[in-house]
């Protein structure tokens, strides 16, 4: 008579608890940390042998590493995190998914950033976005100063910025004088990192673009009203640092106004 | 004939031990390799058909390889290093897991930086980095040197570093003279330096700030007082490599101060 093994658990392609000897008596959770400044729904969804699931997940956008702890039946055969809200910035979300067992974490499933192009997925998928960059560039509108006042900006708690361009505009008052623009990285404590000026001064009475951005080169400010300034290609500028504006000679009422920043921002945690 | 727990270990969708020939007594171990410069910890979680295992390791923060090896019931199914520290930057700690059979390696499992942000696992997962493959970017103040004197700055061991910007202030004293800042890159202390220089000297009584950059252009200088010089983009460093400065002309009260490196980070062997 042929032999028939008793079989413990069937010939399944994929794990589940009964495998193993510690899995009958052990909980199942979904570890979700979320690193982001928005307060956007996202969905983990996916599939153990017992069951599908899916869960809505709102970080509050304002914490800087914030965790959430699903239960699930089993051992996910599948999942996927993903996002349909084209508020979801890219580079803004950063999502790492765990699968607890007994209140351990057991394996990391996904780690990436989200947004409505693209998703994340165990076992792992291709991933690929319809654009190379972690974040393209967008820009970052900083508040006009005070008249005669400076202006700077920099990355918030969760963020690092990859510096494209700056732009913004001066008015010069009335009064004679030679005012050159700085644009200088200073840490926070207001150490001066690095300094990039301009090669031609600004009398009274005008209005200049100044735009710095790396082109290597500068040419003659034939238009004299649209000034370009030298900076490194790839400029990180990460949380420690500002951006600000000195403006050697400035008068009381110049005006600083249409600063913008055109920077990729990745969601660090502090 | 298989007895009925050797079909149903055959049945499993995973490898075990039971379905070797290996030699009687054999065992496995997870080899860990860790190169860091922060003194923290992390974990080494996951499980094999037996266990959940959770191991822990704190490296000295020396920037020396540190290894450990951890025994395991059966051969790991899933394997993940993480930490719980904010303090780690990316580019800080980087962990290479290997599985070894009775102390010889059989395979490479993973490896890669760990933060809290970014960990590593095994099988391979859907795992990114949140600044791509950049390292950590940082700031190293230097100290003031002597007064007449140059500044040196060594890269630590085990780190590597990318230049991005160097900048200083240099006051000089009120003995004559033309001053000229160099800023040297070395890989060791006796090699031929990268020199990087102003196009403009310093006499006596001034204070001006240098700013040794990557932008490709000089402006002219209306404000005399800032000195831009452009220096070669992507200088590596590693260990024992020195960034210093080479005044020509130094005068004996001459002053260097306000020295910050502004350098990408990484961890090398």
């Amino acid at each position: 008579m042929e032999h028939v093994p008793k079989i413990k658990f069937p010939q399944l392609p994929f794990i589940t608890r009964e495998m193993f000897d510690w899995g009958a008596k052990t909980e199942f959770d979904l570890e979700v940390v979320v690193t982001t400044a928005q307060t956007i729904t996202f969905q983990v969804s996916g599939a153990t042998k017992e069951s599908p699931f899916s869960y809505n997940i709102t970080p509050t956008g304002n914490i800087d590493r914030e965790s959430f702890t699903r239960r699930i039946a089993g051992i996910p055969i599948f999942l996927s995190v993903h996002i349909d809200n084209t508020n979801a910035v890219p580079g803004q979300m950063w999502i790492e998914v765990y699968l607890r067992g007994g209140q351990t974490r057991l394996l990391k499933l996904v780690a990436g950033y989200i947004f409505p192009e693209r998703g994340l997925s165990y076992p792992a998928g291709s991933g690929s976005t319809p654009f190379n960059e972690i974040s393209p560039p967008l820009p970052e509108n900083v508040a006009n100063p005070a008249a005669g006042a400076d202006w700077d900006v920099g990355p918030s708690g969760s963020q690092l910025w990859y510096i494209h361009a700056v732009s913004c505009q001066i008015v010069t008052d009335a009064n004679a004088a030679s005012r050159v623009p700085h644009l200088e990285i200073v840490d926070n404590g207001g150490a001066l990192i690095m300094d990039f000026s301009s090669n031609i001064s600004i009398a009274a009475s005008q209005t200049r673009t100044m735009v710095f951005q790396p082109v290597g080169e500068v040419a003659d400010p034939d238009n004299a009203f649209r000034m370009p300034v030298a900076i490194p290609q790839g400029l990180i500028v990460n949380r420690a640092m500002d951006l600000q504006m000195n403006t050697l000679n400035i008068q009381v009422g110049d005006q600083w106004s249409n600063i913008r920043i055109y920077r990729a921002s990745m969601a660090l945690e502090t | 004939m298989k007895s009925t727990d050797e079909e149903a270990v055959l049945s499993l969708p995973f490898l075990t031990r039971q379905m070797l020939n290996l030699p009687h007594g054999s065992f496995f171990d997870v080899e860990v390799e860790f190169l860091a410069n922060i003194a923290e910890e992390v974990e080494i979680v996951g499980f094999t058909k037996h266990e959940i295992f959770n191991f822990k390791h704190t490296h000295a923060g020396d920037g020396t390889v540190e290894t450990d090896t951890f025994r395991t019931s059966d051969i790991p199914l899933g394997v993940s290093v993480h930490t719980t520290s904010a303090t780690v930057e990316r580019g800080e700690y980087w962990v290479a897991l290997y599985l070894r059979v009775n102390r010889e390696r059989i395979m490479k499992l993973c490896s890669g930086y760990v933060s809290r942000q970014s960990s590593i696992a095994w099988p391979q997962v859907q795992s990114e980095n949140e600044l791509g493959k950049r390292g950590n970017f940082k700031i190293v103040s230097v100290s003031n040197p002597a007064a007449g004197a140059d500044f040196s700055e060594a890269v630590p061991t085990g780190e590597h570093w990318i230049i991005q910007f160097v900048t200083l202030t240099f006051a000089t004293s009120a003995v004559g003279g033309a001053r000229n800042v160099h800023m040297t890159f070395a890989p060791n202390a006796t090699a031929t330096p990268l020199d990087h220089f102003a196009d403009t000297t310093q006499t006596q009584n001034l204070t001006r700030q240098l700013n040794f950059h990557t932008a490709g252009f000089t402006s002219d200088r209306l404000d005399a007082d800032q000195v831009l010089v452009n220096i070669s983009p992507k200088i590596h460093l590693l260990a024992g490599g020195l960034v210093a400065s080479a005044i020509l002309n130094i005068q004996v009260a001459d002053q260097l101060s306000d020295i910050e490196i502004y350098v990408e980070q990484f961890m090398a062997i």
